[in-house]
């Protein structure tokens, strides 16, 4: 048993990071090309140089800062997600702000982590997202619950609305739960926690590409009026 | 319509034909099916679509659907046709027969079935009496108001019917191939004086009179009195014609079942869209809009929009493998080499095609630079390759430059034989094999080259990325970074003239320099975008500009004027999607960017192929589009009349007192470019001038005082062509109780003139100072907005620099002291950015809502009470009204709100806390529950300090001293072994100030 264990490969997760501010993509990318397991296949300073060579890379994680100049990382991940669909996108972003970040979820990102995190933290949670592990917080599970109430204005396939199971899952978020929490309270299993939350994010990506048009019209989805895009 | 071709011939690779270009919208964009039946525009400038899962209204940017779900009225969903009679009824054809017609907002049902049987309605038409026909499948035609049938006699090709009305209002059948009209409701057979075998495949009125007519496989022009005239064969040879139409410019336009669309048809010409260039075979439905767009219903490709391009792509046939196009260069010989990012070389001459890649000796596919050589030889830059000449048809290392591995960004020519080569860490100068270098070791900082050009003097000036700009005169080398006046330190392009250089920026728009001195002109200044990715001039004073937002064309004396400091802003036209633009990325970044042709055409890459533009040709959209309001929600409900889908015309909607959320959704109707369309809105009796011109199309307010208001909406076209005539909608918000001058007359009646007067000049005092506070709110938001994203984008980078150092330095440290030191600095860090991002939250107004406090305050006691292993329990109600909160409620209560965590975990000894948001019509409160050990809550008001709890009663103290500042309350209960519950309460009243 041991021995077959040990002969399995390594799995290096392949990694590429977007960020312009040149010494922090510096010390992440260290970071990264020192850990065990981990690969750095790129690192680029701007959304728009992403784009262009990135899908040429085997990149299965990319760590984007959402606040990049031009174009920022939400919409890049917008325009990276269709291309690269077997790469996870996690974002990084210094203030954990809500909106920001539901914004990023719904473009296509599956996490989000802040700058600050500690480097152990940091590369735990890419592994986490790497093996199929969703984190989500209740108020960004409140914010999904909203957006999923808000009566689309546009036709949804039916396959894009949450199922029970999945709107428990995320009722119990919302109210404050953990992850664990949830699993004992559910009778399910940590894993399978995970993969209702990583469907609902898809789901969640579905209808932002339906509603897309609406979003372009600038009427607010899901939120109150006076909350408007940010600049 | 010129058919575009390069240097005169065919042209092969401009997609899908003829300059013209498609936009496609499907289900996937909102629309209900992808099969649409009929398109019409309404005089007031919508788009209709007829689907069989409803009628859809279109402005550009959103399909609003009416079904049978939606809209009961319509008794169906299957629309087959639609017609708009001259009073502006939209008539509404349905395959059950049901005939809807649409008016002001409303939808009337009529049935057009005869004898019980229903029919597919296939068109409807008005006499030249006035009366409604309606046309079905089978040819019959039927007049509506006395359900009179008439059944034109049918030719032999069965299932085709057509149908036309003359500018006499005459209505013509072609049923199963055999004409006749209706002259007041009597049929004439043979109306044109026809063989009465003639096979008819399709009529159309001419807007000059008299009718065109598609039969037996010729085009004819039919004149009232004069008789046929033969065009030639048509192109469509024997097909029955599904659409068949008179396009504004006079030409024809016709559609067939199975081999697609014809266009700009004429004796001479056509163009053909079908399956093999972006089209579908089966044309079911056409229209022209009013700007001159062709809305089309192919098969199930949804709607698609044929426009007439300013801007041609040019592509070879495998689409460049799907790679950017970097840089491209004329020859004289009338070619053009064009280097992509991961496709090799491709040269176009004339119409012919030829691609080098690594097979020709280039060391990789990713040439970011083409020139050519005073001897006419082609010379390839590439990425981390080096740089290669042409010799026949093998590209070969440059001699003396074999080792050259560095990224070629840049080459240029100067006339000496003498060649400048821009690489990632330096520029090269090159001259018969001996070169020259200029980079860090020669005291250039960050010599990362981008663009050469060389004046007439023979100086040499190069943009590098970082670098900002660098000069070599005499030898001797300058450098100009922003400490100089520069607005970036990054380069992309450079126009060099006599007296000035123009220099394009990566980041910061454009500079000029002149007589020493920097301008810049960015968009705060009218351009379209800060990326300058490249800079022509054409010859009629323009510079051409790419750029990330398309190609911007803005005049030489106007951007002289800006740099000057005689005017700050500069007209700027730009070329985007309605354009033809197949992206809006150009490329930029590497030498040369851009290209000038010896016919006068400016050729761009970009990231989506080669484009060019022909500055001859410019064409404004001249039309100014209608605004129009949409709707008007007050507190989220929309003030359309049941049963109606607009809002009540010429007619003012009362508002009852006490609402505070107001919001206006409006749209402008063209539909060239929807993006660009752009609204300026001027509330009557609150705003003073109109607003800055914005794109999105709503506006809310916050709250409005009782008062009369209109509410005015002007848009502009995608060239910025303004329309005279505003939208408006005129209101009347009530005023409560004691703002009414009846309630000021009892009050004075019944004696208690005194109370009241007194309640009256506070009340007229604060409503006055709410409405200056109104006026300000908007500049006052504006600058919040600022300083939050200064906080954001300046302190948190820094911030995460430090955090993120100091881990990377504490690894790599093994002196303990030094290593609680840094742990220190990052622990410093961390409590800096958390307080940060407390600031960044509480002065941004995007978060002054209810909604945000309880996100914001719910993430935060997770936080909290995660590191101290205690359960965090929230309740709050997913939908929260849209109260909005100022920054100074938020702020007290958050503070407040942290106080009593930090109590709970501190002294309560608990497993759980429970947070809980109660609204109610008095306003909300916010209830913190601890179930913890709890305390004699009696106590504290006497005793500032409790044994049991250190400092606790001043932490109480302070949290109903900050209720109180913001005019709630703080109620604490708690006991003994009962836990503890804290509810902060906050009265509307409050929380609308």
């Amino acid at each position: 048993m041991s021995r077959k264990l040990y002969t399995q490969p390594i799995v290096s997760i392949a990694v590429s990071i977007i960020e312009d501010d040149s010494q922090a993509r510096q010390i992440l990318s260290d970071w990264i090309r020192r850990a065990e397991g981990f690969r750095l296949v790129s690192q680029h300073g701007s959304a728009e140089n992403a784009l262009a060579s990135l899908p040429k890379e085997a990149a299965t994680v990319v760590l984007t800062d959402i606040n990049l100049p031009g174009m920022n990382g939400i919409e890049a991940v917008r325009r990276l997600k269709p291309l690269l669909p077997n790469a996870q996108f996690v974002m990084l972003t210094v203030y954990e702000d809500a909106d920001h970040i539901f914004q990023a979820l719904t473009a296509g990102a599956t996490g989000y982590l802040l700058k600050q995190t500690p480097r152990p933290e940091l590369l735990a949670a890419l592994k986490q997202v790497h093996s199929g592990g969703s984190p989500m917080t209740s108020n960004i599970a409140r914010k999904v619950v909203q957006s999923f109430q808000q009566r689309p204005a546009l036709s949804v396939a039916a396959d894009a609305e949450l199922s029970p199971r999945e709107r428990e899952v995320l009722d119990l978020l919302a109210r404050g739960y953990l992850y664990k929490e949830i699993a004992e309270s559910l009778e399910i299993s940590l894993p399978t926690v995970n993969t209702y939350i990583r469907r609902i994010y898809e789901k969640l990506h579905v209808r932002s590409r339906a509603q897309a048009v609406a979003k372009y019209a600038h009427f607010p989805l899901g939120s109150p009026a006076l909350d408007q895009p940010a600049s | 319509l010129a058919v575009a071709g390069l240097f005169g011939l065919g042209a092969p690779w401009s997609t899908p034909a003829g300059g013209y270009f498609l936009n496609v919208w499907q289900t996937k964009q909102g629309l209900p099916e992808n099969a649409i039946t009929a398109i019409t525009q309404s005089k007031d400038g919508y788009l209709w679509l007829g689907t069989y899962s409803g009628l859809v209204r279109f402005d550009g940017m959103r399909f609003v659907v009416f079904d049978n779900n939606s809209t009961p009225e319509l008794r169906g969903s299957r629309v087959t046709a639609l017609y708009e009679d001259e009073g502006g009824g939209l008539w509404i054809g349905q395959e059950t027969g049901w005939l809807a017609c649409y008016k002001d907002g409303r939808f009337t049902i009529l049935d057009a079935a005869v004898g019980g049987k229903s029919r597919r309605l296939f068109a409807m038409g008005v006499d030249e009496d006035g009366d409604l026909w309606t046309l079905d499948h089978q040819g019959v035609i039927v007049r509506q108001k006395d359900s009179l049938p008439v059944v034109p006699p049918p030719g032999t090709a069965a299932g085709q019917v057509a149908f036309a009305i003359d500018s006499a209002h005459r209505l013509w059948v072609a049923r199963q191939g055999k004409l006749s009209r209706l002259d007041h409701g009597r049929l004439v057979l043979n109306p044109l004086g026809e063989r009465g075998d003639m096979y008819v495949q399709g009529i159309c009125a001419s807007r000059a009179g008299g009718l065109w007519v598609a039969s037996e496989g010729r085009l004819r022009k039919w004149r009232e009195g004069k008789g046929f005239d033969d065009l030639g064969p048509a192109p469509w040879g024997l097909s029955g014609l599904t659409v068949f139409s008179e396009m504004q410019n006079g030409l024809l336009a016709a559609g067939t079942v199975e081999s697609g669309l014809f266009l700009d048809v004429s004796s001479t010409n056509f163009l053909h869209f079908d399956r093999d260039n972006g089209l579908q075979n089966w044309i079911r439905s056409l229209c022209q809009d009013r700007e001159g767009n062709l809305w089309v219903g192919a098969g199930s490709a949804g709607l698609v929009a044929l426009r007439a391009a300013k801007v041609e792509t040019v592509n070879p046939t495998n689409h460049w493998q799907g790679h950017t196009v970097r840089s491209v260069i004329p020859t004289a010989a009338h070619e053009l080499w064009i280097g992509t990012e991961g496709a090799g070389i491709y040269r176009l001459a004339g119409k012919d095609w030829h691609q080098f890649g690594e097979e020709a000796g280039l060391s990789n596919s990713f040439v970011w630079s083409v020139s050519q050589d005073s001897q006419g030889r082609i010379w390839a830059g590439t990425f981390e390759g080096g740089v290669f000449i042409r010799s026949q048809d093998r590209f070969e290392r440059v001699p003396g430059l074999e080792d050259l591995r560095a990224a070629v960004t840049a080459v240029l020519h100067s006339s000496n034989e003498v060649t400048w080569i821009g690489t990632g860490n330096g520029l090269l100068r090159y001259e018969k094999g001996k070169v020259t270098a200029y980079g860090e070791t020669e005291g250039l900082i960050k010599p990362q080259v981008r663009t050469i050009a060389q004046d007439a003097d023979g100086t040499v000036w190069f943009g590098m990325f970082g670098g900002g700009l660098g000069r070599i005169r005499d030898g001797s080398v300058r450098q100009f970074l922003p400490s100089d006046g520069l607005s970036s330190d990054s380069v992309q392009c450079l126009k060099v003239e006599p007296d000035a250089i123009w220099i394009g920026t990566l980041d910061a728009g454009l500079n000029r320099l002149k007589n020493g001195r920097f301008a810049s002109i960015t968009r705060k200044n009218g351009l379209s975008d800060n990326v300058i990715c490249d800079l022509q001039e054409d010859n009629t004073r323009h510079l051409w500009i790419s750029s990330h937002a398309g190609i911007m064309r803005l005049s030489r004396d106007d951007l002289d004027r800006c740099a000057d400091g005689a005017t700050n802003w500069v007209p700027c036209l730009t070329y985007g999607d309605g354009e033809g633009m197949p992206t809006l990325e150009c490329s930029g970044g590497m030498y040369p960017a851009g290209c000038k042709t010896s016919d006068g055409r400016l050729w761009f890459p970009t990231s989506r192929g080669l484009v060019a533009v022909d500055p001859t040709e410019i064409k404004k959209n001249l039309l100014p589009p209608r605004a129009l309001i949409e709707d008007f929600l007050v507190d989220g409900k929309s003030q359309t009349e049941a049963g109606s889908a607009v809002l009540p015309a010429g007619r003012r909607i009362e508002v009852a007192p006490g609402k505070h959320r107001f919001e206006f959704r409006y749209t402008g109707l063209s539909f060239t470019d929807p993006e660009k369309v752009q609204f300026k809105s001027f509330l009557e009796g609150l705003d003073s001038r109109w607003t800055e011109p914005v794109s999105s199309r709503f506006v809310p307010y916050p709250y409005l005082p009782p008062g009369d208001y209109t509410f005015r909406v002007l848009a502009c076209n995608n060239d910025g062509i303004w329309a005279d005539q505003s939208a408006s909608i005129g209101f009347r918000v009530h005023p409560q109780l004691w703002q009414t001058w009846w309630f000021r007359t009892l009050a004075g009646t019944a004696g208690a003139g005194l109370i009241a007067g007194s309640v009256l000049v506070a009340t007229r005092r604060r409503m006055k100072l709410k409405f200056e506070r109104l006026e300000h709110q908007r500049a006052i938001e504006r600058e919040r907005t600022r300083i939050a994203k200064d906080i954001h984008d300046d302190l948190g980078a820094s911030l995460t620099r430090i955090t993120l150092l100091s881990q990377s330095a504490r690894a790599e440290l093994n002196d303990p002291a030094a290593a609680g030191d840094l742990d220190r600095i990052y622990d410093t860090a961390r409590e800096l950015t958390r307080a940060m991002d407390e600031i960044v939250w509480a002065v941004n107004p995007r978060h002054d809502t209810l909604d945000s406090l309880a996100t914001y305050l719910g993430r935060f006691a997770q936080g909290f009470l995660a590191t101290a292993d205690i359960r965090c329990r929230l309740d709050v109600p997913m939908q929260l009204p849209g109260w909005p909160l100022t920054a100074e409620i938020r702020h007290n209560l958050f503070l407040a709100f942290k106080e009593a965590l930090h109590n709970a975990v501190k002294h309560a000894q608990t497993g759980e806390v429970r947070i809980s948001i109660v609204i109610d019509e008095a306003g909300f409160s916010l209830r913190l529950e601890d179930f913890g050990r709890g305390f004699e809550a009696n106590g504290w008001q006497r005793s500032t300090f409790d044994p049991a709890r250190p400092g606790a009663g001043n932490g109480l103290a302070n949290m109903r001293e900050r209720l109180a500042e913001i005019g709630g309350r703080c109620d604490i209960k708690s006991g003994p072994g009962d836990g503890t519950t804290i509810v902060f309460v906050v009265p509307v009243r409050i929380a609308m100030a």
